[in-house]
């Protein structure tokens, strides 16, 4: 089936409250849906492992807690590892850092959305779902800016708003929409 | 961390930096524009003149930029369980030896180093070990050797050296004092600080132990390469190599050199 969306990538963050609205949007997605998901989710810093365990139990898709420089390939699933910032670098690989938190965070959302809304432009979609600060907003004003595609989950259905709605204080999302809707405008893609 | 689009392009920071730093194109170009703004906005250099012209007027400048734009660890005793294993494993092969050796590569902000070195007390190997630590910059060295750290991540690096449950609490090993926490000095006695103007210049001769984690992870793959075939050839036939848990997994060198010791926390024995 010929593929007509111009996304290459589709970043998606989260905190407080997003974990389940996370599986439920993976394990919606057709076993065709082949562009590559990179998922910051902010996680206890010193638990190493189970998070990628827990995702790849419902999605169809190879969920990778990626090495520095490992290539981003189609139909996987990237989520940044423990204790280090994920971002893409121009040769569409996966780069760590160990730099500073940001927003008290690292992994930060801001720091994937930024970077990989520098290399893919027009071809990204980037998605902020529910979360307790403010993390990720600043990527997605660099993710406008750059020309990608701005998604927030709608703050009302959001479990914790803080997130969402602190985008909506210093850029215009493309779509304010509910997780059932998001899967929808997903597979819409791929049809 | 500098979040944004870079305001300055990686040819316009490392034609400006290569005379000064000539391994600046070893860095990777992200980490490179990131790191040269953060680097400008904390030491308030306003534009890419003003730094020129603060290099140009001021030569020790260029030491501080380097201890800026070197990555700190953030933490004492990251990944405990890496931890863990050197002080349960990894250490004691070599409590008998007359005259044990490790090397860091890059020192950094001094974590690593005071992490390893209360080991090395607990053990009682300070006598029969010389630790080798690297770093870019001379007020880095500096640093370090003061041993100040801010009580911002005491209840973390307390945390963590709990996990190790090595019978003992962490500030035994430092004083604290208008928030501050000041090192023993003594935890360094067996410390040789190495100044170095690139990551593969002054490097000590054959070594057991080379603890080598997350640096790489700011260099391009092309010099991962470079760097670790370099690193492999001062580590001693048998020795170890310990690399970040997520570092770069595909190394030729790292492959054709070594085998895995142990694959969880990415420690390797030369081959």
């Amino acid at each position: 089936m010929a593929i007509k969306h111009p996304y290459k990538a589709i970043v998606i963050g989260g905190s407080a409250g997003s974990f389940q609205t996370v599986l439920h949007i993976l394990e919606s997605l057709p076993k065709n849906f082949s562009i590559p998901i990179l998922l910051t989710l902010h996680r206890l810093k010193h638990v190493r492992s189970g998070l990628a365990e827990s995702v790849s139990l419902t999605s169809h898709k190879p969920i990778v807690e990626p090495y520095d420089k490992q290539a981003i390939e189609p139909n996987t699933v990237y989520i940044a590892p423990s204790n280090y910032h994920l971002m893409v670098d121009d040769d569409y690989t996966c780069s760590l850092s160990t730099e500073q938190p940001v927003e008290f965070s690292r992994p930060s959302i801001d720091v994937l959305f930024a970077s990989a809304a520098q290399v893919y432009k027009q071809q990204l979609i980037a998605i902020l779902l529910s979360g307790a600060n403010k993390d990720g907003a600043q990527g997605m004003k660099i993710v406008k800016q750059c020309g990608g595609t701005v998604i927030i989950q709608d703050p009302s259905e959001a479990e914790v708003s803080i997130m969402p709605k602190s985008v909506i204080d210093i850029v215009r999302p493309d779509i304010i929409m509910e997780t059932e809707d998001i899967i929808t405008f997903l597979k819409n893609m791929v049809k | 961390m500098h979040i944004g689009l870079p305001i300055y392009t990686y040819q316009e920071i490392t034609e400006l930096l290569h005379a000064y730093i000539p391994d600046i194109s070893y860095y990777s170009k992200s980490f490179v524009e990131r790191r040269f703004q953060y680097v400008c906005a904390k030491l308030y250099i306003p534009s890419i003149h003003a730094f020129q012209e603060k290099i140009q007027e001021d030569i020790t400048f260029l030491d501080i930029f380097m201890h800026h734009f070197t990555v700190p660890v953030t933490e004492m005793f990251r990944d405990v369980s890496v931890w863990k294993t050197l002080y349960s494993k990894v250490l004691p092969q070599y409590r008998n030896s007359s005259n044990f050796s490790i090397w860091l590569p890059n020192c950094s902000s001094g974590e690593e180093l005071y992490s390893l070195s209360i080991m090395l007390q607990k053990l009682s190997m300070q006598n029969n070990t010389t630790v080798y630590a690297s770093h870019r910059s001379i007020a880095g060295i500096e640093a370090i050797k003061k041993g100040i750290y801010s009580e911002r991540n005491e209840q973390l690096n307390a945390n963590n050296f709990s996990k190790l449950q090595l019978g003992t609490n962490l500030d035994n090993y430092y004083t604290k004092s208008f928030n501050s926490l000041y090192m023993n000095a003594s935890l360094l006695k067996n410390v040789t600080f190495m100044y170095s103007t690139s990551i593969l210049q002054q490097i000590p001769a054959h070594v057991d132990v080379v603890l080598f984690r997350n640096s790489l992870l700011y260099f391009t793959v092309h010099m991962h390469e470079i760097i670790l075939a370099n690193v492999t050839k001062h580590i001693k036939q048998q020795g170890l190599l310990i690399l970040g848990l997520q570092d770069n997994n595909s190394i030729t060198v790292l492959h054709d050199s070594y085998k895995i010791e142990n694959k969880e926390e990415r420690i390797y024995r030369k081959k």
